[in-house]
This record gives structure tokens, C-alpha cells and sequence, in this order.
């Protein structure tokens, strides 16, 4: 929080300067003990837009460009390794401090999920964050989101070597599930074993006009508010919750919809169609629940 | 700048952790084409001349053995200059003639090539996907703006789109044994996508196809030519710490659904 404000100050002396000069970004790449990477980086700003730059680096990893002065993330990637980011301040002129990002080699883990039955779970998706480290920008290949075969059998290939991660499951109609702190200690990780989470819950219901007639296409979307103890903080901020709690879906013919995999919570409920609305609310808590949207 | 924007601002990167709304960027080329000569992985080692599979390596991630820059020969009999006939590229994926420039697949050649009188080689298979960036953008609160209890500003709704200023990729001619080998960069211009967003989320959306406008390793003559894009496949509020539900208690402006 601390850094936040000093950001927040800094924006702030930046709008009474009137900031509009640039500042020069420079630096290097390396991987492990300090070796030379040739990568890139990516410079991304939110300024109205989201604004991406793609800045290569020398065969030694050295690189320097220039950026308006501001707030900007950097991403620094390269081949056969995990990317780094870091969040800067880019003042005006020459004088911003040299940065160095380290990039873990990339290794292997393969495994295997099952349901709680010891069956295998076809085609979960799988996978992995770094406990303590919170990312605003990540390449699919590397936070895995691969899916498991028909057998439960999956391979994420860029993880990184050295630094203690999590696997997240996420299986058909239910709830994200993780184990325990692992660490690859080498290039391949054979015989992860995950367990898929408990099933979620459904919710279900029909959209109407105010005259009870069902309405086909209806935008229906669903946002949940898990209760505290549902997930850890890991999980609680990984981009597989936040797409589980935020959902969207045309009602059917009949007017109706359904949501699975919702956990318990707090859920509103949208429905949009030709300029009308209609909302619900619910707690739901172990058992299905059905709202009618009645669009007004 | 005035000053109320600069509050904001300010107010916006205190909870630069608080809301977001994450976004999926994916980058595609289609049409893909190679031409002249290309040597990469032939005939002298443990190669499986003259076909391979390509992979690339862009901004949106690593190069692959998949689906990245598929070719046009798949599980295809073949003949080479010399004669020799066999089933080929029957490992599952769109390959390319990766020899050109040796005298037993040079063009002509209608089992190696298969376009302009069987002297290029272009693409049967449609859009591919280089890579994937999930992104997180810094967000104001869901808000609801005409009073009628529907929260329309704010949150998703707040970046206009997404700029790519440049892009490229590096094809390689892969090896499953040994070193992958680089057949050329190919640069793009810059692609915008305008995003198409409520506030609690976005539909897919995606910029316009551009043609190359810079090579290197080689930097000429031209050997690839594809058309780049990128798509934001999706984009989702989250409120992870509550700080919106928060304020939803004491603002009604942002008491909204």
C-alpha cells in the first residue's frame, strides 16, 4: 500500500507539473546466475486506451527505450523462461534508475486430475500461480490454462524452475481446486496429482416480459460474491475465479437460462434485452436456485 | 490537466489492486504464404527433410510445436526431384517444405509446392493463434449514471481499447531432438481494437488484419507473408478485496447492478 501511494503522489505532482515530457527506460534481461537473456519487453499503459509496446532487447540482454512520463508496467519476457513484471514511474529525462529483470528458466509438470471418486477428469483446465506474487499481465503459456485430456492427463510447459507454485483444477460444473506448495527442481516434473473441487451450484430461472411471455436472446449475466471462507486468497484472485463469479449467457428459446459451478454467496443477476432491464438478488448456499427476470 | 482529474487518477492507482477487469488478448495470422528460398533442417543430420512443422515466437508468447503457423501438407504421398516417393507429414500437423533450396525438392515440384504453378507454398488451414496474453487493467467502480439502478460506466467500460504499437514473429522450422531453427522475423504494424464493453464485462472484439511491413534474420529477400490481427477474446470485472461493494454501502451511485 505504501507503494500505492507514493504512485498516487506521484500522479499527482505529475498533474501539477503539467507532465508531458518523456523518460528514458534502460536495462537488462538476465536468467539464471545472472546470464544474458535476449527477450523483450513490454511497456503498457493505461492512458484512456490500454497502450502496448513491444521493446526488443540485444543479444545482451540490454535494453533502452523511451516512454511519456507516467505510470507504465513492464513485462519482460523471453523464450524458455517465465516473465517478470514490474509496475515503474517513468520520470521526465535520463535519470530513471537502471532495472534488471531476473527470469526463472522455464521447466515441465505433467500429471494427472481426478474427480473424488478416483475417476479421471476429462479435460479439466489446469493451472499454476506463484504464492506472494500478484500479476497484472500474463502470457497463457506460462499460468498454463491447459486443458487435461479425456484420461484427466495434462503437460504445462513453462513453469517456473526453483520457486515454489500452485496447480488450480478447474473441472466441468465444479469448483476451483488447488494443492499444496510445489517446487520444480529441474527441467520436468512428471506425477502431479490434483483432486478436482466439489461441485458448484446451479442457478436457473427464465426471463419474461411483464406480461409473462418468455424472452429468447435476453443478455442474462450472473456475478457472485463468494462467501470468505470459499476460497484462499490465491484462488480468490486468480483470473479462473474471477471468470466463475462474473458469467454471461443468451437465455434460450424459452425464456430460460442456468449457470453451474456457482459458488455460494452473494449473486445478482442481470437480464438485458432491447433496452430493458430486470435484476435479482439471492444468497444461495448449497442449494439450486431459480430467480424469474422480469424485464421492465 | 484539471484538477479533478488528476484526483482520479490519483484515487485510481490507491486501488490499482482493488478492481480490475482482466482481459484475454489473442494474436492470429491467417493467409500465410512462404516463397523463395527457405533452408532450415535438411538433408545432412537427423532431419526428416525436406517438410516440418513451424512454430513462433511473438510478443504473446514462445514458439510451439502446435497449431502457430500451420502450413498446407498433411499425411500427403510426395515425390521428390529425384524420384523418391513416400507418405509424408503424417505427424498430425500442417507442414511446409523447409528445403527449397535443394536441388531434390527444388520448385517445380507439385508434390512440394502448392501454389503458382507448384513453386510457392501457401496455407490450407484458416486462422491460427500465435499466443495469449491475459491483462489486467486498473479500474474505476461499476457505476450507475441515469438513476434508473443499472450500472453503466465505470469498471469494464472504462478502456476505450487496446493499442498494440507493433508486433512480429519469429518462425522457426522445429526440431523435436535438437534447435529449433529460424527461418525469418516477420514485423507488423500497429492494430487497434476497439472494445465492446459493459461494465462488467466484454464481448469479443477484434482489430483489423495487417500486412507485414519489416523482416529480419534476413532482412531481405521476403520469404513468409501472413496477415496479423489481434482479438480481445473476452474481458471480466472482478472486485477481489470488495472495494466496490464497499462503496456501494455509502454511494448510490455505485449501489448499481
Amino acid at each position: 500500500m505504501k507503494k500505492l501511494a507514493v504512485l498516487a503522489i506521484s500522479i499527482g505532482l505529475g498533474c501539477l507539473h503539467g507532465q508531458v515530457a518523456g523518460g528514458r527506460i534502460h536495462g537488462q534481461i538476465v536468467g539464471d546466475h545472472g546470464r544474458a537473456v535476449h527477450g523483450e519487453v513490454l511497456a503498457v499503459v493505461q492512458a484512456g486506451a490500454i497502450r502496448i509496446n513491444v521493446f526488443p532487447t540485444d543479444g545482451q540482454g540490454a535494453f533502452a527505450f523511451d516512454l511519456p512520463s507516467g505510470p507504465v508496467l513492464l513485462v519482460a519476457r523471453a523464450d524458455g523462461h517465465v516473465s517478470a513484471e514490474k509496475q515503474v514511474f517513468v520520470r521526465p529525462g535520463p535519470a530513471n534508475p537502471a532495472m534488471q529483470f531476473r527470469l526463472s528458466p522455464a521447466g515441465a509438470v505433467s500429471g494427472r486430475v481426478f474427480d473424488a471418486n478416483g475417476s479421471p477428469a476429462p479435460y479439466a483446465r489446469v493451472s499454476v500461480t506463484y504464492p506472494g506474487e500478484t500479476r497484472s499481465w500474463r502470457f497463457e503459456d506460462e499460468s498454463g490454462a491447459s486443458s487435461a485430456d479425456a484420461q484427466g492427463y495434462f503437460t504445462l510447459s513453462a513453469v517456473a524452475q526453483g520457486r515454489p507454485f500452485l496447480l488450480h483444477a478447474e473441472a466441468e460444473d465444479r469448483l476451483p481446486s488447488s494443492t499444496g506448495p510445489l517446487t520444480l527442481r529441474g527441467p520436468q516434473m512428471q506425477g502431479a496429482v490434483l483432486m478436482a473441487g466439489r461441485p458448484g451450484l446451479i442457478v436457473r430461472g427464465k426471463v419474461t416480459d411483464s406480461s409473462g411471455n418468455a424472452v429468447r436472446g435476453a443478455i442474462v449475466n450472473l456475478r457472485v460474491e463468494p462467501d470468505e471462507q470459499e476460497f484462499r486468497r490465491e484462488v480468490r484472485e486468480s483470473i479462473s475465479l474471477a471468470r466463475l463469479t462474473n458469467k454471461t449467457v443468451q437465455s434460450g428459446p424459452d425464456g430460460s437460462y442456468t449457470f453451474t459451478a456457482v459458488p455460494g454467496g452473494r449473486i445478482t443477476i442481470t437480464a438485458e434485452a432491447a433496452g430493458r432491464h430486470a435484476a435479482g438478488e439471492a444468497r444461495i448456499a448449497g442449494t439450486p436456485a431459480e430467480i424469474i427476470l422480469v424485464l421492465r | 490537466m484539471n484538477l479533478a482529474v488528476c484526483l482520479v487518477l490519483a484515487a485510481a492507482a490507491v486501488s490499482v489492486r482493488a478492481q480490475v477487469c482482466t482481459f484475454s488478448v489473442g494474436a492470429l495470422n491467417r493467409s500465410r504464404s512462404v516463397f523463395g528460398s527457405i533452408h532450415a533442417e535438411c538433408p545432412g543430420g537427423v532431419h526428416t527433410a525436406p517438410f516440418g512443422n513451424w512454430g513462433a515466437s511473438s510478443p504473446f508468447g514462445a514458439k510451439r510445436n502446435g497449431h502457430q503457423f500451420d502450413g498446407w501438407c498433411s499425411n500427403r504421398y510426395v515425390c521428390d526431384n529425384f524420384g523418391s516417393c513416400r507418405t509424408d507429414c503424417s505427424d498430425g500437423w500442417y507442414e511446409w517444405n523447409t528445403c527449397t533450396d535443394i536441388a531434390q525438392y527444388r520448385a517445380p515440384n507439385c508434390y512440394l509446392y502448392n501454389s503458382a504453378n507448384c513453386t510457392q507454398q501457401v496455407s490450407t488451414t484458416g486462422v491460427n493463434v500465435l499466443g495469449t496474453i491475459y491483462g489486467q487493467a486498473a479500474v474505476s467502480c461499476p457505476r450507475d449514471t441515469n438513476g434508473d439502478g443499472f450500472c453503466d460506466a465505470g469498471g469494464c467500460k472504462d478502456p476505450a481499447g487496446i493499442y498494440l504499437a507493433s508486433s512480429y514473429m519469429s518462425l522457426y522450422e522445429l526440431d523435436p531432438i535438437c534447435c529449433d531453427e529460424l527461418v525469418q522475423t516477420v514485423y507488423f504494424p500497429a492494430t487497434w481494437i476497439p472494445l465492446n464493453c459493459t461494465p462488467w464485462g466484454c464481448s469479443p472484439s477484434g482489430s483489423q488484419w495487417v500486412n507485414p511491413n519489416l523482416y529480419d534474420s534476413p532482412p531481405s529477400p521476403p520469404k513468409v507473408s501472413a496477415q496479423f490481427a489481434i482479438v480481445a477474446n473476452w474481458g471480466t470485472f472482478s472486485d477481489p478485496n470488495r472495494t466496490c461493494a464497499n462503496y456501494a454501502r455509502t454511494d448510490p451511485r455505485y449501489n448499481c447492478r
